[in-house]
């Protein structure tokens, strides 16, 4: 168990979205992440290394009946308890915000190639949610004051991100229509054709989540993330947040990715099928191959609130602030829309229909 | 390849529909200069009973081109009971209507007459109508169904003699009485035939409200609805991504083939106006050139 302390006042330093760096949140003073050389890390990390000490091992039991071994550290800073679940890689003391990283479960097979750091700070990400929540025509309107932040926990997700070259090979049926009049007779002419493809495309970087506590079909509408940003990975970035280290391995998830770079082939390959009336496909053999498979991590927000006494939780993306959830919706906002929408139009119908009448 | 042996069937077959339509063409057009020779005399063609389908006996057919011959000649307009088992690429009314105009059907210089049709091809009972515009020849749509209504009785029997026979009976009494004007003008209403329906008179604002309000109240609803239904779709968000943002590159297209197969016609008939036929097994009506009629399936 690491932590990052000041070279300068020996307080502990997080990573800053803003400013790019790690930052010593009690002097100020900033170091630039990728300038820095693995003695100079080893060198932060000095101080902190005395207190990677295991305190507690327990079983819980999960809601769903699985076992999970849980580790209760003691935080070196005010002495408080910090627990971890088998696959925490970086949390922070619940009490004291001192920031830990757990070196062995981001080093050797379990290290990320890449990484893409947040990009805006905990303060904006309640910003946005709360802008979030005053949008919604149905939404409540006490709601955006009213729900309490119960948890707003920054999270770097781990994915594995593929690169497919896929071959695809499509037969189809096609019809083109023309018409004919010839006296009181009208002639159609359909032409039909035999329409054949070959095509190749390549997809880079297909991301597929690695977490089980995320569900799939949240995280990948979490996409898209901006690849630009994303950079060689290092712990720092992950200095002050949370971060869970991979569940299922990239050949686990492989099948996942495949199946979207298919699905994506096959519609690219039917495309070119244009200029006909109808395109019927007989045949089609669509085969990606894998060409690369890296493991990253993805920042998210988690809001977790509650709003007339239940939970709700959102999950923000944590570099282009693209929100996945759904906004409470109150009943008398919807009894009131459909009953103004139904008496607004009833009457310009009405006017209409009855001057038509009228002629 | 699979695909690829299905196409190379599929020539032989083109080829053949080709052959035939080019035979039907020829036979058309041999038919068309025969039907000019053919001597038109004053009480119509001198055969009234084209069997083709041998569906009645000697003496049935011998008896009907007896009675057909006599009421043409007392009602001076012609008739001919046609059978056929093969209608070829024509649909029912449409034999009936070549028929008519190929075989020298037809009184005196209008050619007027009916043709009862049935064609056990298509399996349904049809009666056209030529140049039968005045009152006399003309059935209404009514007249026509209730005519329908007797012989179809048979039809479903597999009695085509009785069909033939009871429109003898049924064709006369309707032309020569017919129903009222009365009954028809109602039955025009009823069943919304086109061109006979009233001049409405203008409707006061109050009445045009009144009439207007249960279509307004429909169409309201489902605006409100529709709002509503997008409005709740939008308290959630986070859309899928689209696959542009992962593609590389562009799509390298190394085969691309599209291949001519055969060209595959059909035709159907310009309407000017139609109107239903209505009755048991489903009917059809057309109006297209001097002729005009109705059917019904078996
Ligand atoms: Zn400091
Ligand atoms: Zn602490």
């Amino acid at each position: 168990m690491i932590n990052y302390k000041c070279p300068q006042c020996g307080a502990y330093m997080i990573y800053n979205p803003a400013k790019k760096c790690l930052i010593c949140e009690y002097c100020g003073k900033t170091e630039d992440i990728k300038v820095l050389s693995a003695e100079e890390q080893a060198e932060l990390l000095q101080e902190a290394e005395a207190s990677s000490e295991v305190w507690e091992e327990t079983v819980t039991e999960e809601t769903n009946g699985e076992q999970v071994m849980m580790r209760h550290y003691i935080c070196k800073n005010c002495g408080a308890e910090i627990m971890t679940d088998e696959n925490t890689a970086a949390t922070m003391c619940g009490f004291c915000g001192n920031p830990t990283l757990i070196e062995d479960r981001l080093s050797g097979e379990t290290r990320p190639a890449k990484v893409i750091p947040f990009s805006f700070s905990r303060e904006e990400a309640i910003e946005k949610f709360r802008a979030w929540t005053k949008k919604g025509k149905l939404t409540p309107s006490v709601f955006s004051s009213s729900a309490s932040l119960d948890k707003v926990t920054g999270l770097y997700v781990p994915y594995w991100i593929y690169d497919f070259d896929v071959d695809a090979q499509m037969q189809a049926t096609a019809t083109r229509v023309r018409h004919q009049r010839k006296g009181q007779y009208e002639y159609i002419y359909t032409d039909h054709f035999a329409l054949d493809r070959g095509v190749e495309v390549g997809y880079e970087r297909i991301p597929a989540d690695a977490s089980k506590k995320m569900p799939d079909d949240v995280m990948d509408r979490l996409e898209p993330f901006d690849y630009k940003e994303m950079v060689a990975f290092e712990m720092p970035y992950l200095s002050g947040f949370q971060a869970d280290k991979y569940d299922y391995k990239g050949e686990e998830l492989e099948s996942r990715a495949a199946a979207r770079a298919s699905s994506y082939a096959e519609t690219a390959t039917r495309n070119t099928m244009n200029g006909y009336a109808t395109v019927n496909v007989v045949h089609k053999n669509i085969r990606p191959k894998r060409t690369k498979m890296e493991y990253t991590m993805f920042p998210a927000w988690i809001v977790n609130y509650t709003y007339q006494g239940k939970s709700y939780f959102v999950t923000m993306n944590g570099q282009t602030g693209k929100i996945v959830g759904k906004r409470p919706t109150s009943v008398a906002r919807a009894i009131g829309w459909f009953a103004g929408v139904y008496a607004g139009s009833f009457a310009i119908v009405l006017l209409i229909l009855a001057a038509m009448m009228m002629g | 390849m699979k695909v690829g042996m299905k196409y190379i069937h599929a020539r032989p077959i083109w080829l053949r529909v080709c052959m035939m339509a080019f035979c039907l063409m020829l036979m058309g057009n041999v038919w068309m200069t025969t039907a000019w020779a053919v001597e038109s005399l004053e009480s119509g063609s001198a055969q009234k009973v084209f069997d083709q389908a041998s569906l009645f006996t000697e003496s049935q057919a011998e008896a009907l081109e007896e009675r057909a011959a006599q009421i043409a000649e007392e009602e001076q307009y012609d008739i001919a009971i046609v059978t056929t088992n093969y209608t070829g690429s024509m649909v029912t009314y449409e034999y009936a209507e070549s028929f008519y105009e190929n075989n020298g059907i037809g009184y005196g210089d209008n050619k007027q007459g009916f043709l009862l049709l049935i064609d056990m091809d298509n399996r349904q009972v049809y009666i056209d109508e030529y140049n039968a515009w005045e009152e006399n020849f003309q059935l209404s749509t009514r007249e026509r169904d209730a005519i329908l209504d007797v012989i179809m009785e048979y039809a479903y029997d597999g009695d085509f003699y009785g069909v033939a026979d009871s429109f003898l009976d049924e064709l006369p009494q309707y032309l020569n009485n017919g129903i009222s004007g009365d009954a028809d003008y109602q039955y025009a209403i009823e069943h919304g035939e086109p061109g006979q329906q009233e001049v409405q008179e203008p409707l006061t604002f109050p009445e045009a409200v009144k009439e207007s309000l249960p279509l307004a109240a429909l169409t309201a609803l489902v605006i409100a609805g529709i709002t509503l239904i997008i409005l709740i779709a939008v308290q959630k968000t986070g859309a899928k991504p689209s696959s542009a943002e992962y593609q590389k590159g562009a799509l390298r297209i190394y085969r691309r083939n599209d291949t001519f197969i055969n060209t595959t016609v059909t035709k159907h008939k310009i309407e000017t106006s139609s109107s239903s036929g209505g009755g048991g097994g489903g009917g059809s009506s057309h109006h297209g050139g001097g002729h005009s009629g109705g059917g019904r399936s078996f």
